[in-house]
């Protein structure tokens, strides 16, 4: 609705009215501004405390239930009780007597070093027994108390003319038979790293048919055990108090038996994973939202372009991430505006930055604390597009229009802008939601006089404010293909 | 830093139109500074396809002392039988005598809704619908309005005129 005042006398006079200082007009503005729009820095400083702070309790969550689920799976049912058997610093002083179930049968006869010689080790504390392992026959009867056990178990078992294979290779099973490859570790409890797979054998084929069922049961308990270790061959402590476990877990070959310990975790796929999404940015750090269609220059889908993006697992948890944001929005401060006197006029422009756009390549590398949360650090490659600027003459009445920046030839954006990244995401099964959030390291804009020789009456009357370009997105992804083939490391899946 | 710029570039034009609107200075500031305030806050929605920059703040300026009066219940709902007649005109000439300062003076002796009705008609240039609209009053009173604030100018001048 465009109205000139009346053409009247009364409209010409009342505009030549005697006004108040100007100066004293701002001050009340100032203050009130003050009040009702306060500072972008304070706000900003809120934001960046309550980014921190979600940061924080998200990271804190993500290893709490990181550690909970280590813990969890340190200890599976039959794992953690037989480690802790008290016959282990037994058979840790007396390396001859390894208690596989050949040397068990083998033995019967004739009493075991450990059953006349005094324990040479300190007597192992008395250890929390969790669930005892099924084949473990003799467990129960089995005391607490290492100098009873050095005693009275393993003598009787090793003894008895009744012992069977069974007796003796739950006492020296922990899930992680004993073999005559175990190695002695000065101050920790003796436990067998290997598998002794002949022992193994040919306790089987003295075995009874019992002792298969119990093999087979065992087999399928490290076998779980196993499948949730992510690193093969890794020496895994066994989080119980005191002396702790060693155990190493050794893939097998497939021709042997069900005891065979598959490299868990690492995926024989090519371990991409290609999603794609979109972005939707949130004024950050005083920024505005320039919805203005801006005669064709801010088509508002423009602003939706699909962000695709790709993954690669270097580990199940570690990541790396690279997106390709094709014509990305940058919110631009409020106040980033610049005034220009022109060369040939006394007039000059008053030049707001309205919003800029970016094509930009985040690549980031990301750590999953647990297993649906992610968080990211990375660097963002933006090469800057195009920009939208608003102009008002300073003939005030009757000039403003919104123009590309590329008509302001004094204005340059720097070209191209890198950024610092952080970001934190959640995950549930196709669809990946985020937040991120990207500072540029250097100044984005700066204007001066393009030609000072040709334009020798031009100036820039106000500069830019030294402004940092920055964003926050809110991201919405699909997992369109996971190429990793087992385990797939996205949850719920 | 922007702002400032806008608020001294837009002040020399927008602050007649406050003083018109309202009886003395500080109450002028004031609306100004609550019109700049709604400039500030609403910049980013601004559409320049619509309107100039200047239209749109001075429509914001107006609107602004609208509804500072309907705040303050000035405005009178007087439902009368509208006068058809517009009242007398008044003499150019008596008007031309007389600086910017003095007319004000004059139109600030105006009842709060006839002053608004004639700062609205005979010098922002609305038409009796338009206000009607605007201060929530019918068109003839509008007309009415417009009509007595003639009448009372033509006798506040010629009293004026008298006396100098």
């Amino acid at each position: 609705m465009e109205r000139l005042p009346n053409n009247n006398p009364w409209a010409d006079k009342l505009q030549e009215v005697s006004l108040p200082d100007v100066g004293e007009g701002w001050t009340g503005m100032s203050a009130l501004l003050d009040k009702e729009m306060p500072d972008g820095k304070k706000k900003d400083r809120r934001r960046w405390l309550l980014l921190l702070l979600l940061l924080l309790v998200l990271s804190g969550s993500g290893y709490f239930v990181w550690r909970t689920h280590t813990v969890t799976m340190r200890h599976p049912t039959g794992v953690s009780s037989a480690p802790m058997h008290p016959a282990a610093p037994t058979q840790s002083s007396t390396p001859t007597h390894v208690a596989a179930p050949t040397h068990a049968a083998a033995s019967t006869s004739s009493a075991p070093p450990t059953s006349t010689t005094p324990m040479s080790t300190p007597p192992a504390p008395t250890l929390p027994v969790a669930t005892p392992l099924p084949l473990s026959g003799s467990s129960p009867a089995m005391p607490q108390d290492a100098s009873a056990t050095a005693t009275s178990t393993a003598p009787a078992n090793h003894s008895s003319p009744n012992h069977s294979p069974k007796t003796v290779y739950s006492l020296a099973h922990p899930s992680y038979p004993a073999g005559a490859g175990g190695r002695a570790h000065p101050g920790r409890h003796s436990v067998p790293h290997r598998w002794d797979h002949k022992a193994d054998l040919s306790t089987e084929a003295s075995g009874s048919s019992d002792h298969k069922a119990d093999r087979a049961a065992s087999a399928k308990s490290l076998q779980q055990y196993s499948l949730r270790h992510s690193n093969p061959g890794k020496i895994q402590p066994l989080g119980i108090a005191g002396p702790h476990l060693v155990v190493k877990v050794i893939a097998r070959s497939k021709a042997t038996d069900p005891l065979k310990c598959p490299p868990v975790g690492h995926s024989k796929g090519t371990n991409f994973v290609f999603a794609i999404g979109l972005n939707q940015g949130i004024p950050v750090d005083g920024q505005q939202v320039w919805t203005n269609p801006s005669g064709g220059l801010n088509t508002w889908w423009k602003n939706y372009i699909p962000v695709p993006s790709i993954r690669y697992y270097v580990r199940p948890n570690i990541y790396l991430q690279l997106e390709a944001r094709i014509h990305a929005p940058q919110y631009t401060p409020r106040d980033l505006a610049f005034i220009y006197q022109y060369n040939d006029t006394l007039y000059s422009g008053w030049i707001e930055i309205k919003k800029l756009f970016y094509f930009q390549l985040p690549v980031s590398i990301h750590y999953s604390p647990s297993d649906n949360w992610s968080v990211g650090l990375g660097v963002q490659y933006s090469h800057y597009g195009k920009g939208i600027a608003a102009i008002s003459d300073s003939s005030v009445n009757t000039y403003y229009a919104v123009e590309p920046l590329s008509n302001f030839p004094m204005a340059f954006v720097k070209n191209p802008e890198f950024r610092g990244l952080a970001s934190v995401d959640y995950t549930y099964e196709h669809w990946v939601l985020g937040i991120s959030y990207d500072k540029a390291f250097t100044r984005s804009i700066t204007v001066k006089v393009p030609d000072p020789v040709a334009m020798q009456q031009a100036a820039i009357i106000q500069p830019l404010p030294s402004v940092r370009n920055s964003s926050l997105q809110l991201y919405l992804r699909y997992i369109l293909w996971d190429g990793r083939k087992k385990k797939p490391l996205l949850p719920a899946k | 830093m922007a702002q400032e710029e806008l608020y001294k570039r837009f002040f020399p034009v927008m602050m007649p139109i406050c003083m018109r609107y309202v009886k003395d200075k500080n109450d002028a500031l004031e609306l100004l500074n609550d019109a700049f305030l709604k400039v500030f806050k609403q910049l980013a929605v601004y559409d320049f396809s619509k309107a100039t920059f200047y239209t749109w703040m001075r429509k914001i300026v107006i609107n602004t002392a609208i509804d500072r009066l309907r705040r303050q219940k000035a405005i009178r709902h007087r439902e009368m039988l509208p006068d058809q007649q517009e009242g007398p005109a008044i003499h150019n000439e008596a008007i031309s005598k007389m600086n910017g300062d003095e007319l004000l003076k004059v139109i600030r002796q105006l009842p709060v809704t006839t002053r608004m009705v004639f700062n609205l008609y005979g010098i922002d240039g609305f038409s009796h619908k338009e206000i009607g609209s605007m201060l929530e009053i019918s068109e003839g009173t509008s007309r009415w309005h417009l009509s007595d604030a003639r009448r009372q100018l033509k006798l506040i001048i010629h009293l004026m005129e008298t006396n100098t």
